[in-house]
């Protein structure tokens, strides 16, 4: 052990010697102290000596350090190490001296394990990173994790839009999906010779973002914000995705009527800079509001000015995210003001949604017209929670929105969450401490929590 | 956004633009938001104007139809309201990269 320079291998680990470092006494005190306490009685070098090497071997006292370093078997070693308890004792620590190498030795003795752990360190690093960009799973879309829909770690979020109703005004809806059994409570077309029956898609990718099913039929994934709540679908648009102002003044009259507390309107007609908002939607935007209707609708997705409707005043503009909550490139931005503002923002990249059966059940489109339902199923929910409606509605959803490092302009108030609840401690069930190896404790009674405490 | 006269200022530029989508006498699609007043009392001095109404949107304060670009020109007379022309909307198909 003493003569490592011979040895071919590098040694690691324990050299076999004690270092001892004692508080400012002389060197007499110390030996005196060695030998009282561990009954080394050996004359030591002081210092360095004439030949330095020797260090590396044998005893020492580093007169300058206050430290000896020992040769010392298991039981001195033990007799030094309670001297360290000892107040009297001007031994202050006693420890394993251990092989040290130069950083470059490990590297070229240890080369492939270290390539190894570098590529581990490097995924590790995009790991932390990837803890904040959001992924689909097996059993969500990666909108309503961003969201909280599926809530965080100790929160529930017991709000669903139980009993609420969200209008989706749009294509249609394909009334045949079995995800959409018994949820959909009213249908209107308002395109002349079309049926609800979607021809398009969108409407019911919009209509399954804002309330799809908590369990889908066709897939694990669960993809519907509102999971609780009623759709009321307007066709406004065509199978062809065309539809014009007036059928989409004469859906939102429809769905007031109906008594939706939100209408979600994924769709817009680009807006020049410095163009004004039309009066004919302000006035909708404001008579749906006073009828306790919030109206939320796509902020456009050129990049430009807040498109209409999403620009008038009392109608709230939505942009899209990507998955690490970035502003999605095609969003639009509130580059006029007078009610183009961006008011809020959500997932709207990527998003999985139910499509027509006939164009496979489900399939993942992009564009703020995917964010503006997940914030209409938000706003279904808060309205449950919180029994507002209309502005007020409107307020809360900015107020409870999370900041996002984009400027407003981006993202206005933020990302919009569902109303979360701390997850109650009786949701717990115990788990008992294991020691070691995992051994299956059999079934176990949890304590049950009296009634009243509930 | 619930004063009356800003709406209406924002109005009279979309108001012009109401008869450019048509050619001259040719009547257009037009959408009339009217405030400070009920609807139904401002649809017969409409039509007295010469809209051709269409639906009668009673919740919203909304009357749409269709007008000459004189009718709308005469309309624009009636008092507490705002005439603008229809607006399209146009998705992309639903195979596109952004929706």
């Amino acid at each position: 052990m003493t003569t490592s320079d011979a040895d071919l291998r590098l040694p690691e680990g324990p050299t076999g010697r004690q270092i001892i470092t004692f508080a400012p006494v002389d060197a007499d005190t110390a030996t005196r102290e060695l030998r009282d306490v561990a009954g080394i009685e050996r004359s030591m070098p002081r210092g360095l000596g004439d030949d330095p090497a020797a260090a590396a071997s044998g005893d020492l006292y580093l007169d300058l350090l206050n430290i000896a370093v020992v040769d010392g078997d298991g039981e001195q070693a033990r007799s030094l190490s309670r001297a360290v308890d000892d107040s009297s004792s001007p031994i202050l620590a006693v420890e394993p001296e251990v092989w040290v190498h130069p950083l470059d030795t490990i590297d070229a003795m240890d080369a492939p394990v270290l390539e190894e752990e570098d590529a581990e360190a490097g995924t590790e690093d995009e790991e932390v990173d990837a803890a904040e960009v959001y992924a689909d799973t097996d059993t969500y879309a990666w909108g309503l994790k961003a969201v909280r829909a599926i809530p965080p770690i100790l929160s529930t979020a017991p709000w669903g839009g139980t009993l609420m109703r969200v209008a989706v005004l749009d294509t249609g809806i394909d009334l045949d999906h079995p995800d959409f059994a018994h949820r959909v409570v009213a249908s209107q077309s308002f395109v002349a010779g079309q049926p609800v029956q979607d021809g398009h898609s969108h409407g019911t990718h919009c209509a399954g973002t804002a309330a799809g099913a908590k369990r889908p039929r066709g897939t694990k994934r669960r993809y519907g914000v509102a999971h609780r709540a009623r759709l009321v679908v307007g066709k406004v648009l065509s199978d062809q995705g065309s539809g014009a102002s007036g059928g989409i003044l004469a859906g939102i009259q429809w769905a007031v009527q109906q008594g939706a507390q939100v209408i979600s309107m994924s769709l817009g007609s680009t807006v020049a800079p410095g163009q004004a908002y039309f009066a004919y939607y302000e006035q909708a935007g404001q008579a749906a509001l006073n009828a306790g209707s919030l109206i939320v609708a796509a902020a456009g997705n050129n990049n430009g000015p807040v498109n209409a409707p999403a620009n008038s005043p009392s109608i709230l503009a939505v942009a899209a995210l990507d998955q690490s909550l970035m502003r999605a490139p095609f969003s639009c931005r509130g580059l006029n003001g007078n009610g183009g503002e961006v008011n809020i923002a959500a997932p709207g990249v990527a998003t999985w949604s139910s499509v027509p059966v006939s164009k496979g059940s489900y399939g993942r489109k992009s564009g703020t017209s995917m964010a503006t339902p997940h914030v209409a199923g938000i706003a279904a929910c808060l309205a449950q929670k919180t029994g507002l409606r209309g502005r007020a509605l409107w307020r809360e959803l900015e107020r409870t929105a999370v900041p996002l490092p984009q400027p407003a302009i981006d993202v206005g108030a933020g990302l919009a969450v569902v109303p979360t609840r701390r997850r109650p401690v009786w949701d717990y069930e115990p788990v008992p401490w294991r020691p070691g190896p995992v051994v299956d404790p059999g079934e176990i009674t949890p304590v049950p929590v009296p009634r009243e405490l509930r | 956004m619930t004063d009356p006269d800003g709406v209406g200022a924002d109005a009279a530029s979309g108001s012009g633009a109401a008869s450019g989508g048509a050619g001259p006498g040719e009547a257009a699609r037009v959408h009339v938001s009217v405030q400070g007043r009920g609807v139904d009392d401002a649809v017969a001095e409409l039509e007295d104007a010469g809209l051709e109404v269409e639906q009668v949107l009673d919740a919203l304060g909304i009357v749409t139809g269709r007008a000459a670009p004189e009718a709308v020109e005469r309309m624009r007379g009636v008092r507490g309201v705002t005439v603008e022309p229809e607006s399209e909307v146009r998705l992309p198909p639903p195979d596109a990269p952004v929706q």
